[in-house]
């Protein structure tokens, strides 16, 4: 099993792993870059594996991947955490430890689960549906476990990172399809975050989206928090 | 069939150019006016047709609208509503209408019109229940006329959320009809769901509490019309959407029967405890309901045990008293405009005397309430006169069920009718006659000609009904022959007979008016050269009366409300005087609705507190939100991998494949 | 016109002539009772015709309903008359269910009444009025009860086929439902006419008074005529008991106009005696004796469906 997809797949596997423990904003970011320049490169594996995809085809969707995954969402989010000012995500509500152990749980049940699916056949390797549902894990991880907008965007980033894992790995039919369709998911989503997070930066003077739930018409009693910070 | 839709198309004309125009309110009440006349009249030609000519029904090849008997008959008491409602309207709104309210109405009340002919126009039931829930919306509007009051806003709520449970049901009702008689528990569901839909809308107990709030938010028309038209419309959707010929008749009959008593009974008795005319006036109304339920129940167990006799008594009893009731209570309440607008309060602890001030209004008001107590010689007589008919014709020849039946509806109409009497008297001399118990009555203005010419066209269209009413009594046959299984020529006999009975009565009420005729002029006659003067009350020799001692409205049916008290349990706030020389003292004596208090209020609290345990998972917090739906997801997936462990099972590519090895393997092992 | 359709008109008149001779029968009963001599018979009249004869004082207060209820009510009870079967004989103005036009003919008299008395805007007006309605709904349960009753013996839905329609087998085969259903009518009836124990007529008491104190505020000719429309009340309400408890012997016209009237006198006889030796019962009990009544009519009904079945 150390053929080159499962190389990528257990780099992917290890950036999930530093994604949900990491803090610093900056961090995170580059990670999601690392993360989304192997998936990049994961369709070009299969080039090697299947010789009757057309070539084409894997080359636009690696190359468009890379682009976007790896240097225009990255840089978007940069821009966000500037204007926002944001730097850090102090106290998550779900603590960096018990992340970690969260998502080794849940790795054990990907790959327990991944490997009962019938479509392990069309698969590259073995490794890619636990890889692609431990992905899929870490970004509703940091989607639930995170207060800060600009976390729970990079861990909607991640979620789709996973379904691509599977996207890529797998021998479909109309795969360049499927990839540019989420892709596109993914780019306006983002976009539109940003925006968003500025907004409601300027508007309460913090982006802790777990705060945000006073709006509602029937808040829950919010907790007090120690270091109020933005 | 072209004037019908015509009449609609009239009436959406000019509720729009009454909105467009609302800037000036003569225009846009002359545009409001003009297009419910119209339509109306447009709407009476077809009507008329049906009723009295010969014309069969018609329909319509595209669109999915019909016109028959039934129509007609729910439809007329609409037009003959309608028409003075709007010519009341103008002279009422006076005053009321800044800010271009006045177009706002006219506007709402010609779609109100436009909706009430659609409802009678579709028997498809889906285009019904749009017609339906329009109907409620533009009254609800209407209801909302004086919506800066909160008081008016409750009550239009109330009326809302009525409207729409009603029409959750009728939901229900018309997913579960398809077409085809349903027998059986289905049928049966079927019935109740529409019991409960247009119960709603009728006022049956226990669903009639919205009645008695909306009523008197309303103004005066709106009030006159959604108590003289659009209850009707409620009995109009039973019979055509839920009532099946083929189905159970006694079971509809038992259930119209029982819900009308009740209605009946309570109706009244709450009437009696009620402060506000219009509020009195809206409990009669569901009184009223009642008394129509019970003649259809009549009709309906009659059918089902083969009696023609009880079956048509029963039916035309009903239909008679619709009519009746409509115009009625269509002329009460705009009497109660009427008082409304004089002395600028409905309570009626604080009226009286003004038959002095309001001579037309008040003689009316009066002549209404006797024709609604069903005293001859008036028409509201003539309607409980059949239904008491059907009633003792049972107790003559039907057995066992029927029997108790009619019983039951003996004495129920009698105790209704002897404490309606009583209520309808409290009404009249409280507001009417004795002295003026408040400074807003001793001042109360004089009533204009406006406002009594549209009271006095109630009061003929009354006579109109009861000289007319053998043949409205004559329309019932195709009803009975639809809903039960009788042969024709006897049902027309009967009808024949029937009015024959209508006749006598005609032939007796004008020997009354005969007598009472030669009474007055024997008195006339008596009085010529003796003396006349007029004097204080005497009292028995009190020195200084005062107003307040006269007996007010309540303290006329205390006796009755305190014997009734362990169903209407009024409030009652007493200060008592103290002292030697009482300075102060006071007491208020208030009926809240029974249903309302005991009923829908506890269990609204209930539904409050469940609701609140509920609401922690409505925190705001977004990610307890994608937590649960990720929860669930996983939830999902295991068991659909924990009960369907074939397709986990690795090495069948293709569903193909995995199907010939199932078959391969019939006799062996199963997986 | 059958003979005993003109037979009719003849009792008809008779009763319109005769019905002041029966609380005048009533006064003298209870005088001998007290041991005086009591009014002569014709003081009724004499009394009626002073009446007529006098001017009147209106109330400021009152409008033309109080001028015109006491002709409203007379013409009223004169078109219920029309329709009573007077000395067992046929109305030829008699139809299905008229006796229902009947009681609510006597309704429409009393509502008159009261609204003419409520118009003076005096405090004992309304008084008697709200304890009159109170007692008249009660009453008008009972009668219908009653009403059913009597369908149920005789089969027949009008007046005239109700009171005339059975015979002495009635009494002799459901004679305990005849005698439930007569003694629940008699309390009625003297609900309805104001009498012992329900109402004193005699009382000079505003408070205790029903009927009386309604007419406070009549006098002279008004005052005439609403005496007169109380005792035709009285009078066909006591027809009504004497019918239901006399049998009727069919064809013999002439013994059954004897019968009526000498049973007119007894009862008359019989009130008297009741006014003497009972009192005012207090307001609070009578609608229990009301219910009571009610109850008593109904067990009538009940115990003939269970024992007899109807008498055709």
């Amino acid at each position: 099993m150390t053929g080159f997809p499962e190389i990528i797949l257990a780099a992917i596997l290890a950036t999930d792993l530093i994604l949900v423990s990491a803090s610093r904003l900056l961090h995170c970011i580059r990670i999601v870059a690392i993360q989304g320049f192997l998936l990049g490169i994961l369709p070009l594996v299969l080039w090697q594996w299947d010789e009757s995809l057309p070539h084409a085809e894997l080359l636009v969707v690696s190359a468009v991947n890379i682009a976007v995954k790896c240097f225009l969402l990255p840089y978007l989010l940069r821009r966000t955490m500037h204007s926002a000012n944001v730097k850090r995500e102090l106290e998550p509500l779900v603590g960096y430890s018990i992340s970690l152990l969260i998502l080794l749980c849940g790795m054990v049940c990907a790959f327990i689960f991944g490997s009962n699916l019938p479509v392990t056949n069309f698969s590259v390797s073995p490794l890619v549906s636990p890889v692609a549902f431990t992905t899929m894990g870490a970004g509703i991880l940091m989607i639930v476990g995170r207060r800060k907008a600009i976390t729970q965007v990079i861990g909607f980033l991640v979620f789709e990172n996973g379904i691509g894992i599977f996207g890529a790995g797998m021998m479909l039919q109309y795969g360049l399809i499927v990839e540019l369709g989420i892709l596109l998911d993914v780019f306006v989503l983002v976009f539109i975050m940003g925006i968003a997070v500025f907004r409601i930066s300027r508007e309460f003077d913090h982006i802790d989206s777990d705060r945000l739930n006073r709006l509602g018409d029937f808040p829950a009693e919010v907790t007090p928090r120690t270091g109020d910070d933005k | 069939m072209k004037l019908l839709y015509a009449a609609n198309l009239l009436f959406m004309c000019g509720g729009f150019l009454a909105l467009w125009t609302r800037r000036e309110n003569f225009l846009a009440g002359l545009a409001g006016c003009l297009g419910v006349l119209s339509g109306c009249i447009c709407l009476l030609v077809p009507v008329a047709g049906i009723f009295f000519g010969s014309a069969g029904p018609v329909s319509s090849k595209m669109l999915p609208f019909s016109f028959d008997l039934l129509s007609a008959i729910f439809l007329l008491p609409v037009v003959m509503v309608a028409i003075p409602a709007a010519l009341f309207s103008p002279c009422y709104l006076k005053g009321h209408d800044t800010n271009g309210k006045g177009g706002v109405y006219w506007f709402f009340f010609n779609m109100t019109l436009a909706s009430m002919t659609l409802v009678t126009l579709t028997p498809n039931p889906l285009f019904f229940l749009v017609a339906w829930e329009m109907m409620g919306l533009m009254s609800f509007a209407l209801v909302a006329f004086e919506y800066k009051s909160a008081e008016t806003m409750r009550a239009a709520r109330t009326y809302l959320y009525a409207c729409h449970a009603g029409a959750a049901f009728l939901i229900l009702l018309i997913v579960l009809l398809d077409g085809d008689p349903l027998t059986g528990i289905m049928g049966l569901t079927v019935f109740f769901l529409g019991l409960a839909g247009f119960g709603l809308k009728i006022g049956l107990f226990p669903l009639h509490v919205w009645l008695p709030e909306a009523h008197p938010a309303a103004p005066a028309p709106v009030s006159a019309l959604m108590s003289g038209a659009m209850l009707n419309l409620g009995f109009y959707g039973l019979m055509r959407l839920v009532i099946q010929p083929s189905g159970p008749l006694e079971v509809y009959g038992w259930c119209f029967l029982t819900l009308g008593a009740i209605g009946a009974l309570g109706g009244i008795l709450f009437a009696a405890g009620q402060d506000n005319l219009k509020r009195l006036l809206a409990y009669s109304s569901i009184e009223n309901m009642g008394v129509i339920a019970l003649g259809l129940g009549l009709g309906f167990l009659g059918g089902a045990d083969d009696d023609v006799i009880i079956a048509s008594l029963g039916f035309s009893g009903a239909i008679l008293h619709l009519f009746n009731h409509a115009v009625l209570k269509g002329g009460l309440f705009l009497c109660a405009g009427s008082v409304y607008k004089a002395a600028d309060t409905l309570r009626m602890d604080r009226l009286g005397g003004l038959l002095k001030r309001m001579p037309w209004t008040g003689t009316l008001f009066t002549l209404f309430s006797l024709s609604i107590s069903a005293l001859p010689p008036f028409n509201g007589f003539l309607g409980e006169f059949l239904i008491y008919l059907a009633a003792f014709t049972g107790i003559v020849t039907a057995t066992g069920p029927m029997f108790a039946a009619s019983l039951f509806c003996i004495l129920v109409l009698a105790l209704t009718g002897g404490i309606a009497a009583g209520v309808f008297v409290k009404a009249v001399s409280a507001v009417f006659l004795g002295e003026p118990r408040s400074p807003e009555a001793a001042d109360a203005k004089s009533e204009k000609p406006g406002m009594v010419i549209p009271i006095g066209i109630f009061a003929i269209l009354c006579l109109a009904i009861a000289l007319w009413s053998p043949a409205i009594c004559q329309n019932a046959s195709p009803l009975i022959r639809y809903f039960t299984d009788l042969p024709p020529e006897d049902i027309n006999s009967q009808l024949i007979t029937i009015s024959g009975y209508l006749n006598k009565i005609g032939i007796l009420s004008c020997a009354a008016l005969v007598l009472f005729g030669l009474a007055a002029l024997f008195r006339a006659f008596l009085s010529r050269g003796r003396e006349e003067r007029t004097e204080g009350t005497w009292d028995c020799g009190y020195a200084a009366p005062d107003a307040r001692m006269e007996y007010t409205g309540s303290a006329f049916v205390q006796p009755t409300v305190d014997f009734f008290s362990f169903l209407l349990h009024s409030v009652k706030r007493v200060r008592k005087p103290e002292k030697l020389f009482p300075e102060e003292a006071s007491l208020e004596v208030e009926t809240p609705d029974g249903a309302g208090r005991f009923l829908w209020d506890p269990l609204f609290r209930l539904t409050g507190k469940i609701s609140d345990k509920v609401r922690i998972l409505q925190s705001g917090y977004l990610h307890l939100y994608i937590l649960v739906m990720i929860v669930a997801l996983i939830l999902m997936l295991v068991w659909g991998f924990a009960f369907h462990p074939e397709t986990s099972v690795p090495g069948t590519s293709e569903d193909n494949g995995y199907l010939e090895v199932q078959t391969a393997q019939a006799g062996g092992d199963r997986s | 016109m059958s003979q005993s359709q003109s037979v009719w008109i003849i009792c008809f008149l008779l009763s319109l002539v005769l019905c002041p001779l029966f609380p005048a029968v009533i006064n003298r009963t209870k005088a001998f009772f007290a041991g005086r001599h009591g009014p002569r018979y014709l003081q009724v009249y004499y009394d009626i015709f002073k009446l007529l004869r006098k001017g009147s004082v209106y109330s400021r207060t009152a409008t033309d309903v109080l001028r015109l209820a006491p002709m409203a009510v007379l013409g009223a009870l004169l078109t219920a008359a029309l329709l009573f079967p007077f000395g067992m004989t046929e109305s030829p103005l008699a139809f299905c269910g008229d006796f229902i036009l009947f009681f609510y003919l006597l309704g429409l008299a009393r509502v008159m009444l009261v609204l003419g008395a409520l118009d003076t805007g005096s405090s004992f007006e309304g008084m008697g009025s709200s304890r009159e309605m109170q007692f008249s709904a009660f009453a008008e349960a009972v009668i219908f009860c009653i009403l059913a009753f009597l369908v149920l013996l005789t089969g027949r839905l009008h007046l005239t086929g109700v009171l005339n329609g059975f015979d002495v087998g009635a009494w002799i085969v459901s004679g305990t439902s005849m005698l439930f259903v007569a003694g629940a009518f008699f309390l009625v009836m003297l609900t309805e006419a104001c009498r012992v124990p329900f109402d004193d007529p005699e009382t000079h008491l505003e408070l205790t008074m029903i009927h009386e104190a309604m007419i406070l505020d009549y006098g002279g000719p008004d005052l005439g005529i609403i005496l007169y429309s109380s005792y035709l009340k009285l009078w066909m309400l006591a027809s009504f008991f004497v019918m239901l408890v006399l049998p009727v012997s069919s064809g013999d016209i002439l013994s059954n106009v004897l019968a009526y009237f000498s049973g007119m006198m007894l009862t008359a006889v019989g009130i008297g005696v009741l006014e003497s030796i009972m009192a005012r019962f207090r307001f609070l009990k009578i609608p229990q004796l009301l219910i009571g009544a009610f109850c008593i009519a109904l067990a009538g009904i009940i115990l003939m469906l269970v024992f007899d079945g109807g008498v055709q």
